[in-house]
């Protein structure tokens, strides 16, 4: 039954002034997107000139044309790794995360305590790029496929943590009433915890899909092959001729490479982001407020 | 309690395991590599050597396409090599994956500097190429500027890359490069000293006062080295030492930045700061700096030989009216250029190839410089389908994109120069090492590993506290006092002490 | 008596049997931790030794001095304690401004109801998290330099002087402390949003019944319920107080000496000092003194979060 409250005015006013923020807010984040998208589609000349504006002279489309050019059919083939990577990788990180993540809630678990310690240690400590290049390529072999870009990444401690905040927001008393009925871990899990978590699921199936889908360091390191580029990686090699001579400006090879242009700076950056505006209203939907609890104790 | 202890015991158990298979898959590595190399010795002539070539930058699709079939099948042809080509992103060079890839000893070659030469070698991460360059690298000998081009990079009598390329280019750095187009436009028409640049910079921002003075690489002070007041034809060894070039026999090193002709170029520099020449965002915005620069909005870089054409070429399509040209300011009789002799780049081999696998990388090197008709190959494809031959003898691009940048294999033996090079700059070009003289230190590899602490900690110094003196945006006299003191505690006396030892081992062995 | 030990010992040997399901639902994450975290580590023995490439990693020779690989950090001890200390600073503030701001966005969508507003504000929100901050670099260039900068072009309009910005170092620290904020709320404020949904409404509604307004349903309500999540962030976030956000500093500074005096973080420092074209030990010897003082800051943290709130600590 469904109580009819009355509609403070006070709330009212809230409500108002949390639009209003929040546009503010939105608005404040587009804003200096709006510079890379405008400046994207401005000519290298202006731009060289007169710095980024928001009001360019001249439109053209001659960046976006040198991108796609220089790249062509690539860009296709690692449109189509991105994919794979992402939804396989996030497949097995979810399966490997909230697993690990249920074992250290359970409370009476003496060994819980230390999963979490022996996760969140790595979080700490790292044994530096050397010794994690030679075993993940020479020990484990992976390199140059596309699983090597979906293994290493499994477990992200970050988010497992996540999860299990997740899971111990959940009332107890359900999971006590289950165990008292007999269920074992399994039953608990997958009928009862996951359905409840739907908002904590949503949030690091988001995360570990933006995760993988933005990563170049996996493919940087681990494949040569250009069969298996994925889009951030090629994105990512256009930059970093840009990025070298900004910190090496007086190495013998700074005067030999040729600039990729400012403007493309520009459009690299909108190429990326386009598919994540995409992205989040499909998942938004999950982070559908106080459903499930009510309903289940009945 | 038992918990902790629990904890430490695994913990404990998963660094003892790790160690243990870690040591395991390192010596799984090399008796792998040994393998390969016996069973390449058994089947000389049947199976092809594989090599990887690394080069740096990007791909487009054409030369990928040309890199798998046309280029792999001729290379495959000639000398029996299944040649695989792969591309890092430039921030990767000389560090980054590229030592990764060298440090786990996978096998490979890329091209290197005489810098990071000497760090490899140190290391043990180049293979000794010695005792096979004679017999497979011989076209590589002739055309490449003969045994003094190799000598750059040998350490200790040892050879550990291969020099690429031909290119005079004595005084790299020490000139300046002006836009040729627009002295000529202000009435000047030549550029000698440093009053004569300032009077270009007047009356040229008189004139265009949206053309900005310095960008590209910023200010570096070896260009005023030959119009500063000293007897010393300075040559900087490296950032921190410096010798006097005109004494070929005298090892004599001093501290750069403590000297006085480092005093002379940061007034100079600060002077032309003030007057604009030097942008205020040139050390915050370098990109910006290099935008201006590619759009012909500048008028003076660095300078050295080849840049010319390098410059000039991206430039032009902008504006087709741009013509750079190198200027020494001052005396090349009292202070001559230097030259590394025919210095361009070099490729270096992992240092896990050995044997049959070596002699081919040697042969694929080699090969890439042996002749016109192989120069032209990499650099410009396959008649017709990538360009055609124009009534006057020049090349018609049908199809832009190289496979190797046009500055690598550039060699004088074997240069195609584009249709607006004017025959003046041809001329200049070709006979540019005429009258210079040798570097001090071909042949020399400074090895850092006794002061590596102090180089770290001196780069930081040089970073912070020199770099702004350097480009004239703080004043020398305020601020020296405080570098010096930093460069001191940062160690710079035990750095110069250990440079002079082996640079006298050096010159008294070659004696 | 001895039935008793008997019972004990039935009862710890059915519990560990019991708990099977457990050790098997953990398996994948242990193996995973295990092959890419723990067995890289040995690697940190690398720290101590001078590395070459035919002994390896096991066969290199010991660093002599055993810490040389520290020296050139600590050595010149000034500058190692301001970077220590700006890194330290920097992450206080990321993280005090982040969560206020992160909080607040989330609180405030999970208030309002238009879906549509709430898809299109969040995902505007959350997109700045993806820009390279090379690019946020530029950005910023073009927002605040002395010739051509909107900001300095807006108080020029007001007849007031341009400022320079990149020759201010003290600006920076807000400076960066915006930009560090700009382009995480929207992408932490998920993680608040989230938590927010879980929570049961009936006990809105129940407030609601007593008359409570929505302003005193977020106070009492929601901050609260929000608290173990903030707690566990800031937990875990205290081990990284030592580290900072290289591609930060050069991408908004391009690592402007000018600017030093508040951008030299430890890893700028480090990375400054030649270690890009230098010895990777040298990294590696400051990131385990990032690590270990990490730890240390963790465990105290944990043991005092342990005395409140049994529930909010991480293990």
């Amino acid at each position: 039954m469904k109580l009819k409250t009355k509609k403070l005015s006070s709330d009212k006013l809230l409500i108002a002034f949390f639009y209003f923020l929040l546009t503010c807010i939105s608005l404040i984040c587009l804003f200096p997107i709006v510079f890379a998208i405008v400046g994207s589609f401005s000519t290298e000349a202006e731009v060289a000139k007169n710095g980024f504006t928001l009001f360019p002279k001249t439109l053209s489309l001659d960046t976006y044309k040198y991108v796609f050019q220089a790249q062509g059919s690539k860009l296709v083939n690692a449109y189509k790794n991105s994919i794979i990577v992402t939804v396989g990788g996030t497949l097995i990180s979810i399966i490997v995360t909230i697993t690990y993540a249920y074992v250290i809630t359970v409370k009476d678990f003496k060994f819980g305590k230390f999963l979490a310690f022996f996760a969140y240690f790595t979080m700490i400590f790292n044994g530096g790029m050397l010794p994690w290049y030679l075993i993940t390529t020479k020990y484990f072999g992976l390199k140059d496929s596309l699983l090597a870009l979906m293994l290493p990444y499994a477990m992200n401690v970050f988010n497992m943590y996540l999860m299990r905040n997740f899971i111990k927001g959940l009332p107890y008393e359900l999971v006590e009433s289950a165990k008292i009925d007999g269920s074992g871990h399994f039953r608990i899990l997958f009928q009862m915890i996951l359905p409840l978590s739907k908002a904590g699921i949503a949030t690091i199936v988001l995360f570990y899909a933006l995760q993988y889908w933005n990563d170049f360091y996996l493919p940087l390191m681990l494949i040569n092959k250009e069969k298996f580029y994925t889009i951030q990686y090629i994105l990512y090699k256009m930059m970093a001729n840009i990025q070298f001579l900004a910190s090496n400006p007086s190495s013998s090879m700074a005067s030999h490479i040729t600039l990729p242009t400012q403007t493309i700076k520009m459009a690299i950056t909108c190429i990326a982001i386009g598919p994540i505006i995409l992205l989040y209203p499909f998942v938004q939907k999950h982070f559908v407020k106080g459903v499930t609890v009510g309903a289940l104790k009945g | 309690m038992k918990l902790r202890r629990l904890k430490k015991c695994l913990i404990a158990m998963a660094v003892a395991s790790s160690l243990f298979l870690v040591a395991c898959s390192n010596n799984d590595a090399s008796s792998n590599n040994n393998d390969t190399s016996n069973s390449g010795e058994v089947t000389k002539n049947e199976k092809p050597t594989p090599v990887t070539l690394i080069l740096y930058g990007e791909s487009s699709a054409r030369m990928s396409d040309f890199a798998e079939n046309e280029l792999h099948k001729r290379v495959l042809d000639e000398i029996n090599v299944d040649l695989t080509i792969q591309y890092l992103p430039w921030t990767e060079y000389a560090g980054g994956k590229t030592e990764l890839m060298l440090s786990s000893g996978e096998k490979f070659v890329t091209y290197t500097d005489t810098a990071f030469l000497a760090k490899c070698v140190a290391k043990g991460y180049y293979a000794d190429l010695t005792d096979v360059y004679k017999d497979n690298a011989k076209e590589l000998l002739a055309n490449c500027g003969g045994e003094e081009a190799f000598d750059t990079w040998r350490v200790n009598g040892r050879l550990f890359a291969l020099p690429f390329g031909n290119k005079p280019n004595a005084g790299e750095n020490y000139l300046l490069m002006a836009r040729e187009d627009i002295l000529k436009d202000v009435g000047m028409d030549d550029l000698k000293t440093i009053e004569d640049v300032e009077k270009f910079w007047t009356l040229a921002h008189e004139k265009y006062p949206d053309m900005i003075g310095f960008s590209r690489g910023g200010i570096n002070p070896l260009i005023f080295n030959g119009a500063l007041d000293s007897d010393r034809n300075v040559f900087r060894l490296n950032g921190f030492v410096a010798t006097d070039g005109n004494k070929l026999d005298s090892s004599e090193v001093w501290s750069y930045y403590e000297s006085d002709e480092y005093r002379q170029s940061a007034e100079i520099a600060k002077r032309w700061y003030d007057m604009g020449m030097i942008p205020t965002y040139i050390l915050s915005n370098g990109s910006q700096a290099d935008a201006e620069f590619y759009n012909a909005n500048a008028l003076f870089t660095i300078g050295a030989s080849y840049r010319v054409f390098e410059y000039q070429d991206i430039v032009n399509k902008v504006n087709p009216n741009v013509v750079f040209k190198n200027y020494y300011l001052g005396d090349k009789t009292q202070k001559p250029l230097m030259s590394r002799g025919a210095y361009s780049t070099a490729f270096a081999v992992s240092a896990n190839v050995e044997g049959e696998e070596l002699v081919g990388y040697v042969k694929l090197i080699n090969l890439f410089q042996s002749s016109q008709e192989w120069v032209d190959f990499i650099l410009y494809g396959v008649e017709g389908k990538d360009y055609n031959w124009a009534e006057d003898g020049t090349m018609e691009m049908i199809n832009t994109d190289v496979l190797v940048d046009t500055w690598l294999p550039d060699n004088i033996n074997f240069k195609r120069y584009p249709a607006w090079v004017t025959d003046e700059q041809k001329d200049t070009y070709e006979n540019w090492n005429e009258g210079c003289i040798p570097q001090k230190d071909i042949g020399f590899a400074f090895d850092l590993t006794p002061v590596s602490t102090e180089y770290a900690q001196l780069q930081a110094v040089e970073q912070e506290y020199f770099n702004p003196i350097t480009a004239g945006i703080i004043s020398y006299e305020d601020n020296i006092d405080e570098a010096i003191k930093r460069l001191k505690d940062a160690g710079i006396d035990a750095f110069v002490a250990e440079y002079q030892r082996q640079f006298d081992e050096f010159i008294n062995s070659k004696n | 008596m001895f039935q008793k030990e008997g019972y004990k010992k039935i009862r710890k040997k059915n519990k560990f049997v019991q708990q099977w399901p457990l050790y098997l639902l953990s398996l994948p994450g242990i193996l995973a931790l295990i092959a890419f975290s723990y067995l890289p580590m040995a690697g940190i023995v690398l720290v101590f030794k001078q590395y070459n490439f035919k002994g390896g990693i096991f066969g290199s020779p010991w660093a002599d001095p055993i810490y040389k690989n520290f020296k050139f950090f600590f050595n010149n001890f000034s500058t190692a304690m301001r970077s220590t200390g700006l890194t330290a600073m920097y992450n206080i503030l990321f993280f005090i401004v982040g969560t206020i701001f992160a909080v607040s966005i989330a609180v405030m969508l999970s208030e309002v109801s238009k879906k549509f507003f709430i898809k299109i504000s969040q995902s505007l929100m959350f997109l700045p998290y993806f820009i390279s901050w090379m690019v946020i670099g530029a950005i910023l260039y073009a927002l605040i330099n002395a010739e051509t900068g909107l900001l300095n072009q807006i108080l020029r309009s007001f007849g007031k002087p341009a400022f320079d910005y990149y020759a201010y170092p003290k600006a920076w620290i807000l400076i960066l402390v915006i930009a560090n904020t700009w382009q995480s709320c929207g992408y932490s404020s998920i993680i608040y949003y989230g938590v927010i949904s879980g929570i049961d409404t009936s006990l809105y509604e129940a407030a609601r019944v007593d008359g409570a307004s929505k302003w005193q349903c977020i106070l009492k309500i929601t901050l609260p319920l929000l608290r173990p999540t903030i707690v566990i962030l800031f937990l875990l976030s205290i081990g990284n107080m030592l580290k900072g956000n290289l591609n930060m500093i050069i991408g908004l500074t391009n690592l402007n000496p000018v600017l030093l005096p508040t951008t030299d973080l430890i890893d700028v420092f480090v990375y400054r000092s030649g270690v890009r074209n230098g010895e990777m030990a040298f990294a590696s010897a400051i990131s385990l003194y990032q690590s270990i003082f990490g730890l240390i800051l963790v465990l105290t943290a944990n043991k005092i979060a342990g005395k409140f709130d049994k529930e909010s600590t991480l293990f």
